[in-house]
C-alpha cells in the first residue's frame, strides 16, 4: 500500500460538493497553493522542570493564488449568486461586498500534489481533503502591467464527515490520501 | 485516479467505492435505465440515480452519458468495467430480437418450463 511518498507542489485544486460520489468543481488556473496547519502548545511547569505538553487551539489555512478569474469560484466562495443573461450581448454578473458574504459560506476543498514512490519511483497522487473552509477572495493585480489573478484564503473548521457524506471515525479539519496512478 | 467529466456541467467525478451491499441496486438501476424508453423513464430513473449517489447535481441539467457515469463511477474500479459492458450486451439482445423476433425465445422458454415430451402446441 502507498503509505510514502515524494511530494512536489499542489498543482490543482477542487472544490469537493461530499456525495456516495463525489463531484468535483476544479479551479482553474491555478498559480500556486499552499495550506498550514498548527497548534498551540502550553508547558505546565512543576518541581523546577517541565512535567507536561499541551497541544490546543488547532487551526489551519489554505491559500490558493489563481490565474483564471471564475464567477462560480467567487459565488462559491462568497454565498452571492451568479445572474446570466442571453443578451446579446450576454453577460454573468455577481455582487461583491454584500451582507451575505459576511455570512460564512462553507466549502469542502481538495488539492493534488504530483507524487511518486520514493522506492521504485511510480507514480503517485497525494490528496489534501480540507472538509469544512471558510474563505475570502480578493482581486489582485487591478494595475496596468499586472496580471489579474483571484487570491483565495481559507481556514478550516472540523467536520464529523467526510467527502463521501459518512461519518469520520472523529471530527477532523481534513485528510491526506496517497492514491497509486 | 480517474476523472470522469460531466458533460451537462463544469463537474467532474471519480471512480469511488462500492459495498457489496450497495451493488445490486446498482445493477437494478442499470438494467432500469438501459430499459427505460420513454422520456418520463428516463427522467425518473435518472433522478432516482442522481439522487442516491450524488445528490448535489441536478438530474435535468445531466445528459444520459453523465447519468451512466455516476453508475459507473459509485460500481467502483472492480465492478465498472463489469457494468460498462452492459450496454452492448443490451444492443445485442435487442438486435438479436430484432432481426429473429421473438419466436425464438418463446420457443427456448417453452423448452425451459415444459416437462421432457409434454407436448404444449395443442393448448
Amino acid at each position: 500500500m502507498p503509505k510514502k511518498v515524494i511530494g512536489f507542489g499542489f498543482e490543482r485544486a477542487d472544490f469537493v460538493e461530499a456525495g456516495a460520489v463525489p463531484v468535483f468543481s476544479r479551479l482553474e488556473g491555478v498559480q500556486e497553493a499552499d495550506l498550514s496547519y498548527d497548534m498551540d502548545t502550553v508547558e505546565v511547569e512543576g518541581d523546577d522542570d517541565i512535567i507536561a505538553y499541551w497541544h490546543h487551539n488547532q487551526k489551519g489555512e489554505i491559500s490558493i493564488k489563481a490565474a483564471v478569474i471564475d464567477l462560480d469560484v467567487y459565488a462559491a466562495i462568497t454565498g452571492n449568486t451568479v445572474v446570466s443573461e442571453a443578451g446579446p450581448p450576454a453577460y454573468d454578473e455577481i455582487l461583491f461586498g454584500t451582507d451575505t458574504e459576511l455570512q460564512p459560506v462553507e466549502f469542502m476543498l481538495r488539492l493534488k500534489q504530483r507524487a511518486k514512490d520514493p522506492g521504485n519511483s511510480s507514480g503517485r497522487d497525494r490528496y489534501v481533503f480540507i472538509f469544512r473552509c471558510i474563505g475570502k477572495i480578493k482581486p489582485v493585480g487591478m494595475k496596468k502591467g499586472e496580471a489579474a489573478v483571484v487570491d483565495i484564503t481559507a481556514n478550516m473548521l472540523k467536520s464529523a464527515t467526510g467527502e463521501y457524506g459518512d461519518a469520520l471515525s472523529e471530527p477532523a479539519f481534513g485528510k491526506q490520501k496517497i492514491i497509486e496512478q | 485516479m480517474k476523472e470522469i467529466k460531466l458533460e451537462g456541467t463544469n463537474k467532474s467525478i471519480e471512480l469511488s467505492s462500492c459495498k457489496a451491499k450497495e451493488f445490486s441496486r446498482i445493477w437494478q438501476q442499470a438494467l432500469d435505465y438501459i430499459q427505460a424508453a420513454s422520456d418520463e423513464g428516463c427522467a425518473e430513473i435518472a433522478a432516482e440515480i442522481v439522487g442516491d449517489w450524488a445528490e448535489s447535481l441536478d438530474p435535468e441539467k445531466l445528459t444520459m452519458d453523465d447519468v451512466w457515469s455516476i453508475l459507473l463511477a459509485k460500481a467502483g474500479k472492480a465492478k465498472a468495467p463489469v457494468l460498462a459492458k452492459l450496454p452492448e450486451l443490451a444492443a445485442e439482445a435487442v438486435g438479436f430480437l430484432g432481426e429473429k423476433g421473438l419466436a425464438p425465445v418463446i420457443e427456448a422458454m417453452e423448452m425451459t418450463i415444459t416437462e421432457p415430451g409434454e407436448d404444449i402446441s395443442q393448448e
